[in-house]
C-alpha cells in the first residue's frame, strides 16, 4: 500500500473504507487505539481480510485492538474472511442484524452449511462465526442491531472522544419480513439442491450512526429505499428517536445504485459540508456505480469531497494458453473478470481540533469520483 | 475361500497400478484394517477377476499348475470355490487393463447459474485452476446439452472443462464440455435435521 | 526439472462398507436423477449379480462388491462429477454403513529419457547401499505414510511412487488419501463418510496433485 504506515494517534479518528472491485470493509478508529470493524473482503494480494493486513502494516495487533465486529448483513462481498477476524480478535463485541437473531436463520445456515458446496461464502462466514461463538465464546453474546437502538457508548473522560455506536436500521417492519424472507429461503423436499441464492430487496441491512464528540459519521451499508415509510432510508429519516445529529462522513449505501438513494438523505441526515466515499460492485450482468450514478451523486453532495475506492468495471479475462482462447472464441462464450485490484480510501482528522476538517488519503486505484465522470 | 497362513505373505501385486489401494495386503502384522484378516476372505479384486473370468495366471507363481492356468479359463462362478483353495495357496493376480478414453484438462472451472435469458445464460465462474480468479461468462445455451436443460436455474452449478480427449481408437479431439450437478433432492430427513440442529444453534448461543 | 504434464491421470473414490451390489445398475441412478437418462441406454454393463456389480459409462467405471464400491475415472473433466456421484448415491441410500473412504489420485508422467527417469529413483531410493547387494539395482517400487493425518480426522496418506508399467521411459504415482470414521465397528449410515468426502474432496485432490508436483521437482 503507498499509503504512509503510520497509525493514528490517539485523538484522531480515522476511517478508512477498503473496496478492491468487489467487496466492502470499514476500519474505523474511534480513538484511544480502538478500533471498529465494519463488514470485510478480502485484500487481493494477500488473500487475509483488509483489516488484518492494514493493522498488522500500523504495528498494531488486531487483536487487542479490535473493539467491535459488525457484519451489517450476509452478502458475499461484505463479509468475506469475517469469521477469521472474528477467531482473531477473540474479546471483540459481535453485532449483526436482529433478523438474524432468530432461529429460522440459524436453520438456514444449518440447512447450508451441510452441504458444503452448495453455500456462498455469506453463510459460510456466518457458520463459521456462529460456532466459533458457541464452542470458543460461549459465554459472549451476540448484539442484535435493529432501528434506533443505541448498541455501545464509551466513558471516555475527554468529551472530544467519547463515542455511541447507534444502529438506525432494519425497523421493526423489515425485519418481520426479512425473517419471512429467510423463512422463505428453507429448502423445501423433493427440490433440486442449488447454490444458496442471495434475497433481495436487502431487508436485513445494518445502517450505522457513530457519534464520537460533536462528530457523526453515517455508514449507508446495502440498504435501500422501497418508497415504504416503514423501512429502508424513509424510515430513517423520518424516525423521531434518532439522534438528530447530522454527519459529516457518508458511506453511500449500496454502491451508489439509485435504489438506495433518497433525497432527503442529502439533506436531512448530512452535515452542509460532507465527505462522502463509496465502493464499486460487479456481479453478472450489474455494475455499479454507473455513470448517471456518479453525476447524480455529485449533483446531490455540492462539494468535490466524494471518493470511491476502486474503478466499476469489468477488465479483460487474464490470457491463458492458446489452446483454451481459441476453444473459448470458437465456442462464442464470452468471458469478463472482475476487477479486483486494491483500493483504500483513509480519512483522518483530528477529534480536539475545530472545525473538523479532514485529511484524505488515497492508495491503488481509489480516485475523486470527478476523475470518471 | 482363498486363505493364507499366518506366517505366509499374501500379496497381490501392482504389475497394473491403477489398482485402489485395498487390493495391496502385507502379511498379518500389517495394521491395516481393510485386510480383514479375521476372515481371509476374498478380496474385492480378486472376487471382480473371478466373476469377470479375466484372471490370467502371473509368472510369478511360486506353485506353478498346469491345472491352474486350465481351471481359471473359466469363470469362478462355474468352478469349486474349494479347488481355489487347494491349487493356489499364494495366488497372484493381474488385474487386467481396460482401456479408457483418457482427457486431460486443459482448464477448469466451476460456475453457477446468475440468469437465463432466451439464447445464452449468465454465470459466475470460479477459475479451478487460478483460484481466485472469479469471472462472469455468457454461455450460449447451444453449448448446453439438451440433457442438462432439466437442470437449468438460477443457482444451479456446472462444471466447464477445456481439453483434449483421447478416444480409445487413438483420436485425439479439443473439446469444451458443459455439465451440470446432478445431486439427489433436499430429503425430509435433511430438512427436519437442518430444523432440529438450527434450533439447538439458536438456542445455545446467548443474543443480546 | 521442466514441467510436466501427467500422460495419464485417473481419480478414483473408493468407500468400504456393507453394500448389496444389484442396486447399482445404470436403471437405477438414472431414475434417481444422478445421471443422464441418455448415460442409462449407453451404459457398458459388465455384471449385475448378488455379488457384484460393473458397469462403465463414457467418463466412469463403477465397481461395486459386498463390501467395497469403486468409482473411477480417468478424464479430469469428470472428477468432480465422480465425487458429486459418490456424494448423490449415498445420500439416497443413507442407511448403508460406510466405514472408510479412500480419495486417490494417480497419474502417470513421461521422463525426457532414461537418465531422468534413472535420477527419480536414485533420489527417492538411493541405489548405492545396494549396488555391493545386487548387480543392477533398480527401485520397483516406493510407499511412504503420513500415518496421522495433518487435518486431525482418522486415516492417513500414502504415496506409491513406481517406473510406469503404461510408458517407458516413466514413472507413476499413486497418492491414496485414507479416511475412516470414528468407530467403523458401530457405524449405521453413510453420513460421517458423506461429510468426509464433501468437506475433504477438494483439499484431498488438491494436496495429491501438490504432492506428485513436489515430487516432480526434486529431479
Amino acid at each position: 500500500m503507498g499509503l504512509s504506515n503510520s497509525p493514528p494517534q490517539d485523538n484522531e479518528i480515522e476511517v478508512s473504507v477498503f473496496g478492491p472491485g468487489f467487496g466492502e470493509c470499514i476500519l474505523i478508529h474511534l480513538g484511544n487505539k480502538e478500533w471498529l470493524v465494519v463488514d470485510s473482503c478480502l485484500d487481493p494480494e494477500h488473500k487475509e481480510p483488509y483489516p488484518l493486513i492494514y493493522l498488522n502494516k500500523l504495528g498494531i495487533d488486531p487483536k487487542y485492538s479490535i473493539k467491535y465486529i459488525l457484519a451489517t448483513h450476509w452478502h458475499d462481498d461484505h463479509i468475506r474472511g469475517l469469521s477469521r477476524i472474528v477467531e482473531v480478535c477473540k474479546d471483540a463485541e459481535f453485532i449483526c442484524s436482529s433478523a438474524f437473531g432468530k432461529k429460522e436463520f440459524t436453520t438456514l445456515v444449518d440447512a447450508y452449511s451441510k452441504h458444503t458446496m452448495l453455500q456462498d461464502s455469506g453463510i459460510e462466514e456466518f457458520n463459521r462465526i456462529l460456532t466459533y461463538n458457541l464452542l470458543r465464546r460461549p459465554k459472549k453474546s451476540i448484539k442484535l442491531a435493529s432501528g434506533d437502538r443505541p448498541l455501545y457508548t464509551s466513558n471516555n473522560s475527554c468529551p472530544d472522544l467519547r463515542y455511541s455506536i447507534y444502529s438506525l436500521s432494519p425497523s421493526d417492519h423489515a425485519m418481520l419480513n426479512a425473517v419471512l424472507d429467510i423463512a422463505r429461503l428453507l429448502p423445501e423436499a423433493k427440490t433440486t439442491k442449488i447454490r444458496f441464492p442471495n434475497i433481495q430487496p436487502n431487508n436485513t441491512c445494518v445502517v450505522l450512526l457513530i457519534i464520537i464528540g460533536e462528530l457523526a459519521l453515517l455508514l449507508g451499508a446495502d440498504l435501500e429505499e422501497m418508497g415504504d415509510p416503514n423501512m429502508g432510508w424513509m424510515n430513517i429519516i423520518a424516525s423521531q428517536t434518532r439522534p438528530a445529529i447530522k454527519a459529516i462522513l457518508y458511506k453511500i449505501s449500496h454502491h451508489g445504485s439509485p435504489n438506495a438513494d433518497h433525497q432527503d438523505i442529502w439533506t436531512s441526515l448530512l452535515d452542509g459540508y460532507f465527505h462522502a466515499v463509496l465502493t464499486p460492485f460487479t456481479h453478472g450482468n450489474v455494475y455499479l456505480p454507473r455513470e448517471t450514478d456518479l453525476r447524480r451523486i455529485k449533483a446531490n453532495t455540492g462539494t468535490n469531497e466524494t471518493y470511491i475506492t476502486s474503478l466499476p468495471r469489468w477488465i479483460r479475462p487474464i490470457t491463458r494458453n492458446s489452446t483454451v482462447e481459441r476453444t473459448i472464441r470458437e465456442s462464442g462464450i464470452k468471458l469478463m473478470r472482475y476487477n479486483n485490484s486494491h483500493g483504500h480510501v483513509r480519512f483522518r482528522l483530528n477529534a480536539k481540533a475545530r472545525p473538523y476538517t479532514w485529511h484524505v488519503d488515497l492508495d491503488g486505484q481509489a480516485t475523486n469520483i470527478e476523475n470518471l465522470i | 475361500m482363498i486363505t493364507a497362513t499366518s506366517n505366509q505373505t499374501v500379496a497381490i501385486k501392482k504389475h497394473k497400478p491403477d489398482f485402489d489401494e485395498f487390493s495391496l495386503i502385507e502379511n498379518e502384522n500389517t495394521p491395516e484394517v481393510l485386510l480383514d484378516l479375521e476372515h481371509f476372505g476374498l478380496l474385492p479384486d480378486e472376487t471382480i477377476n473371478a466373476y469377470l473370468g479375466k484372471i490370467k495366471r502371473n509368472p510369478e507363481i511360486v506353485n506353478t499348475n498346469l491345472s491352474f492356468e486350465s481351471k481359471y479359463r473359466i469363470t469362478a462362478l462355474e468352478q469349486e470355490q474349494e479347488e481355489l483353495r487347494k491349487d493356489f495357496p499364494i495366488p497372484l493376480f493381474e488385474r487386467p487393463i481396460e482401456k479408457k478414453d483418457m482427457f486431460l484438462s486443459l482448464q477448469k472451472w466451476e460456475g453457477y447459474v446468475l440468469e437465463i435469458n432466451k439464447d445464452n445464460i449468465i454465470a459466475q465462474l470460479i477459475d479451478l485452476n487460478l483460484l481466485g480468479n472469479k469471472e462472469i461468462a455468457e454461455i450460449p445455451k447451444q453449448e448446453i446439452s439438451s440433457s442438462d436443460f432439466d437442470l437449468l436455474r438460477e443457482g444451479a452449478v456446472f462444471y466447464w472443462t477445456i481439453g483434449y480427449r483421447d478416444s480409445t481408437s487413438g483420436q485425439r479431439e479439443r473439446v469444451s464440455t458443459i455439465r451440470f450437478r446432478r445431486l439427489p433432492m433436499w430429503t425430509e430427513k435433511e430438512i427436519l435435521r437442518a430444523k432440529e440442529s438450527g434450533e439447538r444453534l439458536f438456542k445455545e448461543l446467548i443474543w443480546d | 526439472m521442466p514441467e510436466h504434464k501427467a500422460k495419464i491421470q485417473e481419480a478414483n473414490i473408493v468407500i468400504r462398507g456393507n453394500f448389496n451390489p444389484q442396486i447399482f445398475q445404470p436403471y437405477w441412478f438414472g431414475i434417481q436423477g444422478l445421471i443422464r437418462k441418455e448415460e442409462v441406454n449407453d451404459a457398458n454393463v459388465k455384471i449385475i449379480h448378488p455379488d457384484i456389480a460393473s458397469f462403465s459409462l463414457g467418463w466412469m467405471v463403477l465397481e461395486v462388491t459386498r463390501d467395497r464400491f469403486l468409482l473411477s475415472t480417468s478424464q479430469d473433466a469428470y472428477t468432480e462429477v465422480t465425487r458429486d456421484l459418490a456424494l448423490g448415491t449415498f445420500t439416497v441410500l443413507e442407511h448403508t454403513p460406510l466405514k472408510y473412504l479412500g480419495v486417490n489420485v494417480s497419474k502417470h508422467f513421461e521422463m525426457i529419457n532414461e537418465e531422468q527417469w534413472h535420477a527419480l529413483g536414485d533420489i527417492l531410493a538411493p541405489k548405492g547401499i545396494w549396488k555391493d547387494l545386487f548387480h543392477k539395482p533398480g527401485m520397483r517400487s516406493l510407499t511412504m505414510e503420513e500415518s496421522s493425518r495433518p487435518d486431525g480426522l482418522k486415516g492417513y496418506t500414502r504415496v506409491t511412487v513406481e517406473p510406469s508399467v503404461k510408458i517407458h521411459p516413466g514413472v507413476y504415482f499413486l497418492v491414496n488419501d485414507h479416511y475412516s470414521v470414528k468407530d467403523p465397528e458401530s457405524v449405521t449410515g453413510a453420513e460421517e463418510i458423506l461429510a468426509i468426502l464433501e468437506s475433504e474432496w477438494y483439499g484431498s485432490v488438491k494436496r495429491s496433485n501438490t504432492i506428485i508436483d513436489s515430487l516432480l521437482e526434486v529431479i
